[in-house]
C-alpha cells in the first residue's frame, strides 16, 4: 500500500501581471521537496462551502527551496485561471501537489544541444529550463523560439533578454503584430521559421515544445519534416481553463 | 478540511448529479450528422426487424401507431459532451416490436434510411430502455433530428439513438456499426465514459 | 468551460500525471505504455489525453484506441484498461514523486 502523495499548503508571496492577460505568482510551500525544470504541479482551490477545483500549472522555478513560481494565462470563461489572474493576492492560500512529470524535463546533466519552442504560456516550463541552464553555467548549446501574438503578450520578456547571450539564443515569432523594425512579418511559426531559427537536425538536439495543442502539433510536424527524429522531440500540450 | 482559498468559487459551473462524467448542459439541441438528411414519406415508411431465421417482420406507420404509444421524459447525452435533461418524446417501446419476433439473437445491427448503422445488444433494447420515437417536445420529429422516426436509447450515448431508423437485423454476435468502425465504443455507456474504441 | 459547451481540447499524458499519481502512488508520465491494438510503445506523457474534473481518457497516439479510462464519481472510482497491453516503469526515475516523496536526481535512471 503506497502512501498518498501529499497536498501541501501554499501561501501566495507575490503576484505580478505578465503578458496581456496573465500573472506570475510566487508561492511559499513549506516542505517543498524541490523540482526539476519542466515539471508541473496540481493546484487545488477550495471554496468556503467545500467545493473544490484542481488544475495543473507548470513551474517557472526549479531546484531546492520553498518558493515556487507559476505562470498563469487567463482563459476566457475559465473557472480557475480568472481567479488566479484577477483575484489572488499575497497571503491567500491554496494547495499544491507535486512535482509531477519526469518526461518533459531538462537537467544540466544533459550535454547535447537543446532547442526550446514555446507558444504563448508554454514558455513557463521552458523558462525554468533556460534559467537552470544559465544558473549552472551549462555548456550545452541552447536555443529558444518563442511564439506570441504580440510583444505585449510575452511572459518573462525582460528575463529572456537577460538570459540571452553566448549560451542562449532567443528567437521571437509574432503571430498578430510585430514590433517596429522586426524583420519577420507577423504570422504563425512555419517550416521557414523552423529552418532558420532552430538548431538543425544534424546536431541532434533534444527538442522541447510546449503550448496549446494546435501549436505543439503543428510545430512537431514541421520539426519532423525538417528532419528531426520524433523520439528527439518532447511535447507538452496545454488545454484551456 | 482543506485550506480555503479566499474568494474562490464564484465562477463555478452549476454541477448537476444527473450529468454523467465529462458532460455539460447544452442550451440548444445541436444537430450532428455525417451526411445529408434523408426525406422519408410516412406513406412508404416501415419499421423492419429481420430475425436470425431471415424472416422480415414489418410495421407500417399506421401499424406502429396502433401499438401502445408512450410518453418518455428522459436525459440525453452526446459523446461530444453536451447533455440535455428532461427531454420529451413519444414513441413505441422496441420491446413491443421485438416480442413479436423470436427470442434468438443477442445483438442487433440498427440500420437507417440513408445508410447509417449502429450496433446494440438486445438487452439494451428491452425493459423500457428503447423506443421508436416520432415526437419530440410535443411536435412531430423534424427530419434534421431524425424524423419521421428515430431510435431512442437514452441510457447510451446519443449516436446509438439512430436517426431515420429503418429497422434491426438481429445477430448472434456484436459487430461495429458506422461510428463504431470510426473511433467510437461498441457499447457507449455515458456513466462509464465509454466514448471511444 | 469554453466558449462552446461540450468542446474539449485534447492534450497529452503529461496532464494525466496527477490522476495517475492518485492511482499508482507515483509519477507515471515516464512509464512506457504499449497499445494492445497496434503495439505502439511510448511514454504515457506522449498519449492523447482528455482530462477534466471527472477523470481522464488516454488514447494511443498511433491508432486512437482507448488505452485507459479513469472515472471518478460520487459513488467511487473506476479504471478500465482494456486497450493497454502493458505499462512498464523503472523503480526510480530522477525527479519523480514516489511514495516517500521526490526521488533524488542522483538515482539511477
Amino acid at each position: 500500500m503506497t502512501t498518498a502523495p501529499l497536498w501541501r499548503v501554499a501561501s501566495v508571496v507575490s503576484a505580478r501581471a505578465a503578458g496581456s492577460h496573465g500573472r506570475v505568482i510566487e508561492l511559499q510551500v513549506d516542505g517543498w521537496p524541490g523540482n526539476l525544470a519542466g515539471q508541473h504541479v496540481d493546484v487545488r482551490l477550495t471554496a468556503e462551502d467545500g467545493y473544490q477545483a484542481v488544475r495543473s500549472y507548470s513551474l517557472a522555478s526549479s531546484g531546492p527551496g520553498e518558493v515556487l513560481e507559476l505562470g498563469v494565462d487567463e482563459v476566457d470563461d475559465g473557472e480557475v485561471s480568472p481567479y488566479l489572474v484577477e483575484d489572488v493576492r499575497p497571503g491567500d492560500q491554496m494547495e499544491i501537489r507535486g512535482p509531477i512529470g519526469g518526461y518533459f524535463v531538462w537537467t544540466p546533466e544533459q550535454t547535447e544541444p537543446v532547442q526550446l519552442i514555446a507558444g504563448g504560456s508554454g514558455i513557463v516550463p521552458l523558462i525554468a529550463m533556460a534559467k537552470v541552464h544559465a544558473a549552472t553555467g551549462s555548456a550545452a548549446p541552447m536555443r529558444m523560439l518563442y511564439s506570441v501574438r504580440s510583444a505585449a503578450d510575452a511572459f518573462y520578456a525582460d528575463e529572456l533578454v537577460r538570459l540571452s547571450g553566448p549560451h542562449l539564443t532567443i528567437d521571437w515569432a509574432y503571430t498578430r503584430s510585430i514590433p517596429v523594425g522586426f524583420a519577420r512579418p507577423a504570422g504563425r511559426v512555419d517550416a521557414a521559421t523552423i529552418a532558420s531559427a532552430t538548431v538543425p537536425p544534424a546536431r541532434d538536439p533534444s527538442v522541447y515544445v510546449c503550448g496549446p495543442t494546435g501549436f505543439v502539433e503543428a510545430v512537431a510536424d514541421f520539426l519532423v519534416a525538417e528532419g528531426h527524429s520524433p523520439d528527439r522531440i518532447r511535447t507538452e500540450r496545454f488545454g484551456g481553463t | 478540511m482543506s485550506v480555503v482559498s479566499r474568494g474562490f468559487g464564484a465562477r463555478r459551473r452549476d454541477s448537476d448529479e444527473r450529468l454523467p462524467p465529462g458532460q455539460y448542459l447544452a442550451d440548444d439541441f445541436p444537430v450532428l450528422s455525417a451526411g445529408p438528411t434523408p426525406r422519408v414519406d410516412t406513406d412508404t415508411w416501415e419499421f423492419v426487424i429481420v430475425g436470425l431465421d431471415g424472416i422480415r417482420h414489418t410495421w407500417s406507420w399506421e401499424q406502429l401507431h396502433a401499438l401502445p404509444v408512450e410518453t418518455i421524459t428522459t436525459d440525453i447525452h452526446c459523446v461530444t459532451r453536451w447533455s440535455k435533461l428532461g427531454t420529451h418524446w413519444r414513441g413505441v417501446s422496441v420491446e413491443n416490436l421485438l416480442e413479436q419476433v423470436g427470442q434468438e439473437g443477442a445483438f442487433a445491427e440498427v440500420f437507417s434510411y440513408g445508410g447509417y448503422t449502429t450496433n446494440v445488444s438486445r438487452a439494451d433494447l428491452m425493459r423500457g430502455k428503447a423506443w421508436v420515437a416520432f415526437e419530440f417536445g410535443g411536435e412531430p420529429l423534424a427530419p434534421e433530428h431524425g424524423g419521421p422516426a428515430r431510435l431512442l436509447i437514452p441510457h447510451l450515448y446519443f449516436w446509438k439513438s439512430a436517426k431515420w431508423v429503418h429497422g434491426l437485423n438481429l445477430r448472434e454476435h456484436d459487430a461495429p456499426g458506422f461510428w463504431e468502425q470510426n473511433g467510437y465504443n461498441m457499447h457507449g455507456d455515458p456513466w462509464k465514459e465509454e466514448r471511444y474504441w | 468551460m469554453h466558449a462552446h459547451p461540450g468542446h474539449h481540447e485534447r492534450v497529452d499524458g503529461n496532464a494525466a500525471g496527477g490522476y495517475l499519481l492518485d492511482i499508482f502512488g507515483r509519477d507515471m508520465t515516464t512509464a512506457r505504455a504499449t497499445c494492445a491494438h497496434c503495439e505502439r510503445s511510448s511514454e504515457v506523457a506522449d498519449a492523447v489525453a482528455e482530462v477534466d474534473a471527472a477523470g481522464v481518457i488516454l488514447l494511443c497516439r498511433g491508432c486512437g484506441r482507448t488505452l485507459l479510462t479513469y472515472v471518478r464519481g460520487a459513488d467511487g472510482e473506476a479504471l478500465v484498461i482494456g486497450g493497454l497491453r502493458e505499462l512498464r516503469w523503472t523503480k526510480a526515475v530522477r525527479g519523480v514523486v514516489g511514495p516517500a516523496g521526490i526521488e533524488p536526481t542522483t538515482s539511477t535512471v
